[in-house]
């Protein structure tokens, strides 16, 4: 049965109120009678004057910030990836030098002839067709050793574009 | 598939803030701060995300992270307010000039932090005694004297600022 709503009903429920034992169907039942009462008993002023202010701070249908969601991602996530793209351009750089160190030990380790082996090259031909295959075989060699060179030469050329590029980009 | 520590924060944590917005700007009292405890408790929460993937309860933790970041708020915010400071509002305006709700806002900020805290989300978030246990960690008793003391103490200074 529905309580009646009597200045003796309401200090009942003011004191529960303030004993902090009230229910939630009570404190709603003294935020409404002090929002509709236009008057009330003189010693019960400031308990009206409190729960309308309260009303008046009422969070509930305050929405959060249009950007906030956009905030919290950029404080987060996107940060995080920032920092990964940042380091990018370093390992790229040190791949490149990577590259070049390698092709260069690699021109280093080239077998070279030895002087024993030079002079092993050393014959004596007589015969004019015995000298003018020796002679096609040198070219044919000379040709080859040639074209391993310049194959080395593009991949150096290449190794330090691309380091020049990365290193250009770390400086901007 | 294992899901990664970024798809958890992103897609369990990062679509509460509308809640833990509303949490917080009825524990503050203020918008812009409570936008910032919000985002403060995000970053808070990404920073240890290696842990996430063992949390069972991501509400429960959202709410308990950012209850520590408010509070640590108010604390900043009025390390020591005293009631002073809200007679000198009364003295220098007539309680007829200055609103009502900025005198029960400036009282509420004199208030020890856990019961501003109480009285805040009770007041101004709607909530029951036994959701504010469950979100504080407080027990049911405490929350009551929390809220007796304070709802108590609102009073009294109203009374002694309003009947000079």
């Amino acid at each position: 049965m529905k309580q009646d709503i009597t200045p003796m009903h309401i200090r009942s429920l003011l004191e529960s109120y303030y004993d902090g034992s009230c229910t939630p169907a009570g404190e709603a039942e003294l935020r409404d009678y002090f929002a509709t009462a236009d008057t009330v008993d003189p010693d019960l002023e400031a308990d009206r004057a409190i729960f309308r202010a309260m009303e008046s701070h009422k969070t509930a249908d305050i929405e959060a910030p249009a950007d906030l969601e956009q905030r919290i991602l950029r404080a987060t996530v996107d940060k995080h990836r920032h920092n990964i793209f940042a380091w990018l351009p370093a390992i790229g750089a040190a791949a490149a030098v990577a590259v070049l160190v390698c092709v260069g030990l690699k021109f280093a380790t080239l077998p070279q002839p030895t002087p024993a082996e030079a002079d092993s090259y050393y014959t004596e031909l007589t015969d004019p067709d015995e000298v003018e295959a020796m002679t096609l075989e040198v070219f044919a060699r000379l040709d080859a050793g040639l074209s391993k060179a310049r194959s080395s030469i593009r991949t150096t050329d290449d190794a330090l574009a691309a380091v020049n590029k990365t290193l250009n980009k770390i400086n901007l | 598939m294992k899901v990664s520590d970024e798809d958890i924060f992103t897609t369990l944590y990062v679509p509460q803030y509308k809640r833990l917005f509303s949490v917080a700007a009825a524990i503050l009292g203020n918008r812009d701060e409570a936008a910032d405890a919000v985002q403060d408790t995000m970053v808070r929460i990404w920073n240890n995300r290696a842990t996430l993937p063992s949390i069972k309860s991501p509400e429960a933790y959202a709410l308990t992270a950012l209850r520590s970041t408010a509070i640590d708020i108010i604390r900043r915010r009025h390390p020591a307010v005293e009631i002073e400071s809200v007679r000198d509002l009364a003295e220098h305006d007539t309680p007829r000039d200055v609103d009502t709700s900025e005198i029960l806002s400036r009282i509420i900020d004199t208030l020890p932090s856990a019961q501003q805290e109480v009285i805040r989300l009770n007041a101004f978030d709607d909530r029951s005694p036994a959701e504010i246990a469950q979100l504080t960690g407080h027990s049911p008793e405490n929350v009551r004297q929390l809220l007796s003391r304070g709802r108590r103490k609102i009073k009294e200074l109203y009374l002694k600022l309003t009947q000079q």
